[in-house]
């Protein structure tokens, strides 16, 4: 019998059973690693206050609702809830719709210049937003709009304005040039074309711009903290005044559950809807 | 007017929503912050020509911040690399479960770095979960310090966890461009898988790794909320020090030329990696 077994593993290793070992004990840790800290974060949030969770336990003893009740019942948690995602969808079409005739002349026209315009689009992506963050500060003082909700729009519009303007760029490098052509041939005015050729086949690139700029939306942090705290809070700095002056864990989970279930759905429909590449060419290639 | 200039207006006027904000709210703010680190603009107090803030930083505690950023910039992104690059040539063959994987890898691309952060450190801290499983299958006999440790193990934790998604993705992408005949053409020829790796699939995906790793290298050296929050008082990285120096010191000079050597360090690593990409294509 062992000895059966010991020829059957031995097999097993010719056949490149070391390579496949090798690839599930990699996937079995990658996911282990992304799925461990979510169900930790649930349990967090699920403790039951007089039991809690003690140091050499696996997991909670008791589970109870009581800190998500508690936290709908604080004011500041539904309120900054309502920003972040009011916010978010205000960022993605407004961000769209200054993206578009740019990504246009960027994916379609040459001209002198161009270079250093799309090395200036890429600005934000490629320099730390901290480094700005001080002096956009001071420039919102003195427009007045710090801390203001037009004001966080704006912050959020232009961490978000780089990803949004490749996405849609490389779309309309993609449309061939013989559709437009025809189009003119068969004796359409530019308008036609923009409304029945170019925006129809530039959609996809809109909105593989608006699930990145939806998701970064709700996460921008350090901006949004410099500009607008302490009058207005969205999410990630809600959490961030949770992690410093009154730390809870379960509360802290709880608020970092309810960012991340609507954003990682939000990715799963994107995987079903979007190819790869679209997500991709956001920050793919320079 | 003549038709060239009325198409160039044009182009100007199209170009002008996208282009002009980040011009206006990026670009210019950007100059502002470097024209503060000479004290030509000041935002409290009065401006003059200063060199005072660079010699600032000629003091240990900025250089050692410099390392460390350094260290946390090149340590996420090599490795991330290290888990991303294996990553892809996994998915990239015939895994059985490979659209649940597909889907699920990339679940931290779309978590706050905030979040990253604070989940992470619940299941790293010397009482977290991470520990309490090493310590019950004996393999370690006192807690690991993996957050606010000096070597930043936490920051790099956290930034590896985040950023192995976000570099596999744009890999993947230049993976899956590579000519398949080619690949076909190799193993016709008696090339094993690793020598196809070797040859083939890495050489010509280097485009996307130097991407990958530039922009994980900026994402990670300018990083501030994850190195605030889990990494050590001392040494610490030069963001957090700008913010310190901006925000609780009032010292809006020194931030600026904080401010300065992160912009610069990222200018020079994109020349840098712009140099290379050209040897790349050839």
């Amino acid at each position: 019998m062992d000895t059966r077994r010991g020829a059957r593993y031995l097999w097993f290793l010719k056949q490149g059973g070391f390579r496949r070992l090798f690839v599930w004990l990699f996937i079995t840790l990658l996911l282990i690693s992304i799925v461990v800290p979510l169900i930790v974060m649930v349990l967090w949030s699920l403790i039951d206050p007089q039991v809690g969770w003690e140091y050499p336990d696996l997991y909670p003893k008791a589970f109870s609702l009581h800190f998500w009740r508690h936290l709908l019942s604080l004011e500041e948690v539904p309120r900054a809830m309502a920003l972040s995602f009011t916010i978010a969808p205000v960022v993605t079409i407004l961000t769209g719709i200054l993206a578009l005739p740019t990504a246009y002349v960027l994916g379609r026209k040459s001209f002198w210049g161009k270079g250093l315009i799309e090395i200036m689009v890429l600005l934000p992506i490629i320099i730390p937003g901290i480094t700005v963050a001080i002096s956009l500060g001071s420039i919102f003082n003195r427009l007045g709009l710090s801390q203001t909700i037009p004001g966080i729009i704006m912050a959020h519009m232009l961490v978000v304005m780089p990803y949004m303007i490749r996405t849609v760029t490389s779309t309309f490098k993609a449309i061939p040039q013989d559709v437009i052509d025809a189009a003119y041939d068969l004796g359409a005015s530019p308008l036609q074309v923009a409304k029945y050729i170019l925006i129809p086949l530039v959609m996809p690139g809109l909105f593989a711009g608006g699930v990145f700029t939806f998701i970064y939306s709700i996460e921008e942090f350090v901006l949004t903290f410099i500009i607008a705290t302490p009058t207005y809070q969205t999410v990630p700095t809600l959490l961030f005044s949770y992690l410093g002056y009154y730390f809870s864990r379960p509360l802290a989970s709880a608020i970092s559950l309810i960012i991340l279930v609507p954003t990682i759905f939000t990715l799963f429909l994107a995987e079903k809807f979007l190819k790869a590449e679209y997500l991709s060419s956001g920050f793919g290639k320079f | 007017m003549s038709r060239m200039l009325k198409e160039k207006i044009a182009l100007l006027l199209l170009l002008l929503p996208g282009a002009g904000f980040i011009l206006a709210f990026f670009v210019l703010p950007l100059i502002a912050t470097v024209l503060s680190s000479f004290g030509l603009i000041n935002f409290a107090g009065e401006s003059g020509f200063t060199l005072a803030h660079y010699s600032e930083l000629k003091k240990d505690f900025y250089s050692v911040a410099f390392i460390f950023s350094l260290w946390i910039g090149l340590g996420s992104s090599f490795g991330s690399l290290m888990i991303a690059l294996p990553l892809c040539l996994i998915i990239r063959e015939k895994v059985p479960g490979k659209e649940l994987i597909n889907s699920l890898f990339k679940i931290p691309l779309v978590i706050p770095a905030l979040i990253a952060t604070y989940m992470l450190m619940t299941v790293i801290a010397p009482h977290g979960l991470f520990n309490l499983v090493l310590l019950k299958l004996n393999i370690i006999d006192k807690p690991l310090q993996l957050i606010q440790d000096k070597w930043g193990i936490g920051i790099l934790l956290v930034q590896i966890w985040k950023n192995v998604p976000f570099q596999a993705v744009i890999i993947l992408a230049v993976m899956e461009s590579i000519n398949k005949e080619l690949i076909d053409a190799a193993r016709n020829l008696g090339a094993g898988s690793w020598s196809i790796i070797r040859h083939i699939l890495i050489p010509l995906s280097m485009p996307g790794i130097l991407v990958a790793l530039i922009l994980v290298f900026i994402r990670a050296f300018g990083g501030f909320e994850i190195p605030l929050l889990i990494g050590p008082v001392y040494p610490t990285t030069i963001p957090v020090l700008m913010y310190r120096s901006a925000m609780e010191d009032g010292n809006w000079g020194l931030a600026g030329a904080l401010a300065t050597v992160i912009i610069v360090t990222s200018i020079l690593v994109i020349a840098g990696y712009n140099r290379l990409s050209q040897k790349v294509h050839g």
